[in-house]
């Protein structure tokens, strides 16, 4: 009968080794999948990160469901992107979790936009300006590569201020990032000089970090303002524009290829290119990195060789 | 402290010295050994929101700094105009006329334009509608309560619908604590303003039965936890009285509006008493990725409200008194199917209620009083085809609380195109069959909802 006595005493010691380590895990909410890539990988072993969208879906309206409250309340870290990108899901599934340890102000809650300089700041929230006005400026930051360094950034200064003791891991963790982003940098740095220049019709201003970065134009924006359907005379005005200007392609996120998109395509020829708009954890665009690339190649490929003078 | 000891040429630097020591030796002994890490952490984190914050600042000070003064315009000068700017500028006081603490203001305008061949109709009927206009006010009191008032003007005046405190912050684990005029949490539908629902009106059940949207006066205790991976919540309430409002355009209560103890018919009028008492239990589960399943039980009990009725002849010059109870309970369930690459949704859901009271039979000479009951319900479908078009139907019926054996049966759909978040038009036609006025009829109705300013909801569940 002995043997069931330290077979049950090393039962309970794995148990409490499991517990333990289970633990030492930071539990870390993000609410897009970029994020959650970003976590894991400045993070490493000492989070678990989960997102609540992915790059399929439009983030401003994730739905809050009562069943994400739990994961609300149990996390550690909440990680977001800001400038009111979530404003219609996340303060309520917030406010309801009354998780003290990730509301706004307290170590366990990181704005992943803190330090950027914003685009499209509006000098008046005013809703004339169409519906989905950011009063802080244009919050999709992610879709740019320096943008995937500042997030990264944010979040390993964010959970070195959590675990001060794991700062060195997290510190190696991002350089580690960042080496492979500084490499993946060069490797774009042909088609980032194909797309100066070039021209594109978007469908909500997701691209406006990119084309600074790039150097490349939208000529107009489906959305007459931002979070307004078009009506059929601005996208007349738009159809005429692109047969004028010949865009390289019309980029829009995979929820928007609907029968607007299809129309515009078909009235002018235009390409139409669907991108998520962030990585969607798997296939090619399984991670920030992986989706970033497959972004840039994608609209690099719509853009035709010039001419040689 | 070091601004201080500049300042204070009575204090030597030795005396200075000594009392920044016993300064930091105090703080020492006051900080338990124990939080020394999580001060650290509180540290660094201010360490990093303060970088950030200086990054933002040094980016706006560069900004600025582009804006490089006119050719004849010298920095001094610049810089003294600025300085004097400065000085002659701005109060940096809070006067009584600012707006600084001022909570959030949001106003709903609903118009409806209603058609029906109903035989009896009321005087809404036919016509446009301002149905209601209602203007709500929310914001923080302090760091643990905020305040909602929501005031409704219509053509016939304007009442005060809802003002209610939520303790939110700083009571135990996730309760909750709500006081004032506040909503009954019966149900999914019953809790939500009229504006919010798929389609125009409240259920004809939810009118005949509750009163449309059951208010009351009083306190309620809100709590949710994990019950595994399953979010259930609960939730406990007394009030003076359950006071019914609607402001239906179809309905059994088109033409009441307010069901309250000075107006309106039974079960809701002439009646005033002893407390009611509220509860609901809900649980909300994942089925799968897409689809989630919520089922709630709820319940409005009054065991004691007070009847005044005249005898015939009368016996005395007073009123008597009965003290009659009355408890309506109901069970929900919502099904929603989501598909987040399109942004497309199908609902569907129902809800039945019971209700059951003593009632006095006016019909009598002198006020007979018996059990009564009636039941009735709904189900509906809702289809999102994304976040502006969607499709609704709706079937009900109930049995009257006059006679148990007439029964209300309808059926209405609508489509609604919401053009923005704020802007929503909508186009609903329906038919009811009724035998309690041995008739039926059809509506036609279009409803135009906006919204100006803030509105915002906590998650509703």
């Amino acid at each position: 009968m002995r043997w069931r006595g330290d077979a049950l005493r090393a039962a309970a010691l794995l148990l409490l080794c499991v517990g333990y380590a289970a633990a030492q895990e930071l539990s870390v909410l993000c609410t897009t999948r970029d994020l959650a890539d970003l976590a894991a990988r400045v993070g490493g072993k000492a989070v678990r990160a989960e997102a609540l969208s992915n790059g399929t879906q439009d983030p401003h309206r994730v739905l809050a469901k009562p069943s994400t409250l739990l994961k609300v309340r149990r996390a550690d870290v909440l990680i977001e992107m800001g400038l009111d990108l979530e404003h219609a899901w996340l303060p309520a599934l917030l406010e309801s979790a009354h998780n003290e340890r990730i509301q706004p102000g307290q170590p366990g809650f990181i704005n992943a936009s803190a330090g950027l300089v914003p685009l499209e700041v509006p000098a008046t929230a005013d809703r004339s300006r169409g519906t989905d006005v950011h009063p802080r400026g244009n919050p999709h930051y992610n879709v740019d590569p320096e943008g995937g360094r500042l997030m990264a950034r944010n979040i390993a200064a964010g959970l070195s201020a959590l675990r001060p003791e794991q700062k060195a891991e997290f510190a190696e963790n991002l350089r580690s990032f960042e080496a492979d982003l500084d490499a993946k940098l060069k490797e774009w740095a042909p088609a980032l000089a194909k797309l100066r220049g070039a021209k594109f019709v978007t469908r909500h201003g997701w691209y406006v970090y990119l084309a600074q970065r790039a150097g490349f134009t939208v000529l107009a924006d489906l959305e007459p303002e931002p979070g307004l359907e078009p009506g059929p005379t601005h996208v007349a005005a738009v159809m005429e524009l692109i047969r004028r200007e010949k865009p390289a392609a019309l980029l829009v996120p995979p929820w928007k290829q609907d029968g607007i998109t299809a129309r515009v395509a078909q009235n002018t020829g235009v390409k139409v290119l669907a991108l998520p708009m962030g990585s969607t954890g798997d296939g090619q665009n399984a991670t920030w990195l992986e989706w970033m690339d497959h972004v840039i190649r994608s609209m690099a490929a719509t853009v035709l060789e010039k001419p040689a003078q | 402290m070091s601004l201080i000891f500049r300042r204070g040429r009575g204090v030597s630097k030795l005396s200075a010295r000594v009392f920044r020591c016993a300064l930091a030796f105090c703080t020492v002994l006051a900080l338990p050994a124990q939080d020394a890490s999580s001060v650290e952490q509180r540290l660094a984190a201010m360490q990093v929101s303060y970088e950030a914050r200086i990054a933002a600042l040094e980016a706006q000070v560069q900004s600025l700094r582009a804006v490089a003064p006119t050719a004849n315009e010298s920095t001094d000068d610049v810089a003294l105009g600025t300085a004097i700017a400065g000085v002659m500028g701005r109060l940096d006081q809070t006067t009584r006329f600012s707006n600084r603490f001022n909570p959030a203001i949001g106003l709903v305008v609903d118009v409806v334009a209603s058609a029906s061949s109903r035989p009896d109709a009321y005087a809404i009927d036919n016509q446009f509608h301002l149905r209601t206009t209602e203007l709500s006010l929310a914001g923080r009191v302090d760091p643990h309560v905020n305040v909602v008032a929501t005031l409704a003007a219509t053509t016939e005046g304007v009442e005060l619908e809802e003002a209610f405190a939520v303790w939110d912050r700083g009571l135990p684990d996730t309760f909750t604590l709500r006081a004032g005029r506040l909503p009954v949490d019966f149900g999914r539908a019953s809790p939500l303003h009229d504006h919010e629902l798929p389609f125009t009106d409240k259920p004809g059940a939810l009118q005949e039965l509750l009163g449309g949207r059951a208010l009351t006066t009083g306190v309620a205790l809100h709590h949710w936890f994990g019950l595994g991976d399953v979010p259930l919540r609960w939730s406990f309430g007394v009030g003076n009285r359950l006071d019914g409002d609607a402001h239906a355009v179809q309905g059994p209560l088109v033409g009441h509006g307010h069901d309250d103890e000075h107006s309106g018919p039974e079960p809701f009028g002439d009646r005033d008493g002893d407390m009611l008492y509220t509860a609901r239990i809900t649980a909300h589960t994942e089925l799968s990725t897409d689809d989630d399943l919520q089922v709630g039980a709820s319940i409005v009990h009054a065991p004691a409200e007070r009847y005044f009725y005249f005898s015939d002849p009368p016996l005395n010059t007073m009123a008597d008194a009965a003290t009659l109870d009355r408890t309506v309970s109901g069970v929900d369930i919502t099904w929603r199917h989501t598909d987040p690459s399109n942004g497309s949704a199908l609902t569907v859901g129902g809800e039945w209620l019971w209700w059951s009271a003593e009632r006095a039979d006016d019909s009598a000479a002198s006020p007979l009083f018996a059990r009564t009951h009636a039941d009735g319900g709904w189900v509906f479908v809702d289809y999102a085809f994304d976040r502006h078009w969607s499709v609704s139907a709706r079937a009900e019926r109930f049995r009257h609380l006059e006679d148990r054996d007439l029964l209300w049966r309808g059926w209405n759909a609508a489509l609604s195109w919401n053009i923005d978040e704020y802007h929503r038009l909508r186009v609903e036609g329906g038919g009811v069959q009724d035998d309690g006025l041995a008739a039926s009829w059809h509506f036609v109705q279009v409803q135009w909802t906006l919204v100006l300013g803030s509105h915002g909801h906590a998650l509703a569940w």
